[in-house]
């Protein structure tokens, strides 16, 4: 089974990503704590590519792609932006006291804490990032 | 998400529905206005709350770091378990002090 959405580069766009999650969990049977979990994860991405691959434009696509496959379920993230791997970046210290803990930094950290596998590639002028999730 | 504030001390921020990327506009205005003002001590009820991203910790980050260097408190009250996991899962639970 596979659920495509297409939105644009606009942090406003975010409300048709939570109506498309939420639908595609809803008829997929997803609990409700998994279904958070991959809302975190994956709004984290969409952020990220909204945040970083077009700037200064505007009105760029953006396409998600969910597939439900053998207990398994895959969220491919592809934009035609500049090239941007969220996977390169550290994670952050979160052993970190008060006053040493940066604001920023979160991000993607959630999503390699909450999927099970994350990857990232190039191909041609795409930034193609792909999470999954394995089902309990 | 909606925000209720009681003024005095301490002052009281009651959240509920979700803290993300989209509802930080309004949250961060609250917390500016709440920083910008003589309050030294603020508790954060949670107990509404379904939801929280990054843009929403990274809120809850400035206002912990920036009452503390005034010299005030905050307490974040009123935990439901999924919001304590995620708080668990950054870290933020050993950062920010939760009753």
């Amino acid at each position: 089974m596979v659920r495509t959405l297409h939105i644009t580069n606009d942090l406003e766009q975010l409300s048709s990503f939570k109506e498309f999650l939420q639908k595609v969990c809803s008829s997929w049977g997803i609990n409700e704590k998994t279904a958070m979990e991959l809302h975190l994860a994956v709004e984290e991405a969409v952020v990220n590519v909204i945040h970083y691959a077009y700037p200064g434009q505007k009105n760029q696509p953006i396409e998600l792609k969910v597939q439900y496959d053998a207990g398994k379920i895959i969220f491919t993230l592809t934009d035609h932006g500049a090239l941007f791997d969220p996977t390169s970046k550290e994670d952050p210290d979160i052993t970190l006291g008060l006053d040493e803990r940066p604001i920023g930094g979160l991000g993607i950290f959630f999503a390699r804490k909450l999927m099970t596998e994350i990857n990232y590639k190039r191909s041609g002028n795409k930034n193609i990032l792909t999470m999954i999730k394995e089902l309990p | 998400m909606n925000i209720q504030i009681e003024n005095g001390d301490p002052v009281v921020m009651i959240v509920s529905g979700q803290s993300d990327t989209l509802t930080a506009v309004d949250f961060e205005r609250e917390i500016q206005k709440i920083l910008a003002s003589t309050f030294m001590n603020v508790v954060l009820d949670v107990g509404g709350l379904t939801y929280v991203s990054s843009a929403g910790l990274r809120l809850l980050l400035t206002l912990q770091k920036r009452l503390s260097a005034k010299g005030g408190t905050f307490v974040v009250k009123n935990v439901k378990a999924d919001i304590m996991e995620i708080f668990n899962i950054t870290g933020f639970s050993s950062i920010l002090t939760i009753e």
